[in-house]
């Protein structure tokens, strides 16, 4: 299976949000990072089929999507960034009303739905208002959605926002545990969700496919760029002013910054390891701060 | 002869030649008119390349009872707030009628459409509840999800409506039934009608809140000589007013089913 974007583009009015995305997906797990205002939602709403592109478009394994339609529709799973959720409804029959718009057949249904509340570990709620669940059940609730009709491409936006440490573990081991087999495309800005389990990590950057690499590689790509050093409180605003640091820890012989610079900050800097982290600094830095 | 005439002979002879060459050598590009068979059988080669009309029709109808199918799932997903303000309206109906003795014209224009006014909350709380992204995703349509929860509605109305009729008819035998049925069928497809305008460009549940409020309101307060006017109105006015709105019910399901339903979130 394969999904290919061609010159993908979406914009509103003057503002141009997606430009020429060109990328083939095959299964696994692809994460998307981006700050915010990225393009990151509008390109999972085009290939959720929420949103029609300007122009471009995207095939299923050499066949349009805006042609296949509901065929393409039967085959996906989203999870969108904000999703309300009908709060009066029980989980249980929150889900089955979902079936219903996913076509599933009603005995069917009921199977399937017994079946991702077990995985999402909703289960023994089953029978609760959806309005009375945490931020993370309501995830749950969410991602179990997603499941229901066996989706061949699994679409997430952002599905830890909010959450606590304990429910984005939970999430993504969950995600993990279903992406086999599957395109799952999982967007975040939390770089720790995305680096164990994405294949490749697509990186956008104003509307723009910035970069497309394994992790691995897109970490050598890093090389030589981060650098830890031990510096005296005094000198703490000096190199924050001129470098990207991203930690800082206090310690008894002064303060640890890991910085991230194309050269040797300091004679006494030491080459660190880079991670994940770093990466979405390196990217992302000057646009947030500035 | 003059030698001039032999010249000019043999230059006409040699023009004929050539132009009975130059005829014979075009023979070769002659195309052969084709018989009937030889017609057919390149009629049946590009068939398969031709979009057929037959196909179309059969991806509207499933379209169509897809529309239906949902419909009657979506029944049984109606919230119990809508079953039971319209249970209200109800009783209020046959207390005005029965107790109140009031004008059995004047609560059918009042009552007519005040199921369809209250379920377009059903119809749009997908927006309301922030489903609407996540319900474009699915294999039923969008519009065919409004579509199917608009018809359920009006489906619901027509019968209350239907059932509010007979009871009428039994309760005052001397009713006229062509009034009677004018009474309820005008405001009945008017307010559908808006309804569908509400749904395709507003998608305001404020604004249908107020729709609602501007209805009933009207309704309880209006003086009975505006509803005498009203009840007394040339049927052609009637008829007029349910032609239109059923025109423009139609051209909005239309509209509605062939996707003119954009999503307007941006990132």
């Amino acid at each position: 299976m394969k999904l290919l974007i061609e010159q993908l583009t979406k914009e509103f009015g003057d503002k141009k949000v997606l430009n020429q995305i060109d990328l083939e997906l095959t299964t696994g797990v692809y994460g998307i990072l981006g700050a915010n205002g990225s393009g990151k939602t509008t390109l999972m709403r085009i290939l959720a089929s929420v949103m029609k592109p300007t122009s471009g478009r995207v095939l299923l394994d050499g066949e349009d999507i805006a042609v296949l339609k509901e065929q393409y529709r039967d085959l996906i799973g989203y999870l969108p960034q904000q999703v309300g959720l009908y709060k009066s409804f029980k989980a249980e029959k929150f889900l089955l009303y979902i079936a219903s718009l996913k076509g599933i057949a009603k005995e069917e249904a009921k199977v399937k739905v017994a079946e991702v509340l077990e995985l999402v570990g909703l289960g023994e709620y089953k029978k609760e208002k959806i309005g009375k669940f945490s931020g993370g059940m309501k995830r749950r609730i969410g991602i179990a959605q997603a499941l229901l009709n066996d989706p061949v491409i699994l679409i997430v936006d952002e599905p830890t926002a909010g959450l606590d440490p304990k429910e984005r573990i939970r999430f993504r081991n969950l995600l993990s545990q279903i992406s086999s087999n599957r395109i799952v495309l999982l967007s975040t800005h939390i770089v720790s969700d995305i680096e164990y389990i994405a294949k490749e990590v697509l990186i956008l950057k104003e509307g723009q496919l910035v970069k497309k690499e394994t992790p691995q590689k897109l970490l050598h790509g890093l090389k030589q760029k981060v650098w830890s050093l031990v510096v005296q409180q005094e000198e703490v605003l000096s190199f924050q002013r001129n470098y990207r640091v991203s930690n800082i820890i206090r310690l008894e012989e002064g303060v640890h910054m890991r910085i991230i610079h194309e050269g040797k900050p300091h004679s006494r800097a030491k080459e660190e390891t880079p991670n994940l982290e770093d990466l979405y600094l390196y990217y992302f830095d000057e646009e947030e701060s500035g | 002869m003059s030698r001039y005439q032999n010249e000019d002979m043999e230059i006409d002879e040699t023009l004929k030649e050539l132009e009975r060459e130059f005829n014979l050598s075009f023979t070769d590009y002659d195309v052969q008119y084709p018989n009937e068979e030889q017609m057919m059988m390149t009629i049946e080669q590009l068939r398969p390349l031709v979009p057929q009309k037959k196909k179309q029709w059969i991806a509207k109808k499933s379209g169509v009872s897809n529309i239906l199918k949902k419909s009657i799932y979506e029944f049984f997903y109606i919230s119990p707030i809508f079953w039971s303000i319209n249970g209200l309206f109800l009783i209020i109906f046959f207390l005005a009628a029965l107790v109140g003795k009031e004008n059995p014209y004047h609560l059918m224009i009042i009552l007519a459409p005040l199921p369809m006014l209250t379920g377009l909350f059903e119809v749009l709380k997908s927006r309301q509840d922030g489903m609407e992204e996540l319900e474009r995703s699915f294999l039923f349509s969008f519009q065919e999800i409004i579509l199917s929860r608009l018809f359920i509605t009006g489906a619901f109305n027509l019968v209350i409506n239907m059932i509010l009729t007979a009871f009428l008819s039994l309760v005052y035998p001397q009713m006229e039934l062509g009034k009677l049925l004018l009474s309820w069928i005008t405001p009945f497809t008017l307010i559908t009608a808006l309804s569908f305008l509400i749904v395709n460009r507003l998608r305001n549940i404020y604004m249908i809140t107020a729709w609602n409020v501007i209805w009933i309101g009207c309704g309880f307060i209006s003086v009975s000589s505006f509803m005498d006017k009203l009840e007394n109105a040339p049927v052609s006015v009637y008829v007029m007013i349910i032609v239109v709105a059923i025109l423009c019910i139609l051209g909005r399901m239309m509209k509605m089913y062939k996707g003119d339903f954009e999503y307007e979130a941006v990132d």
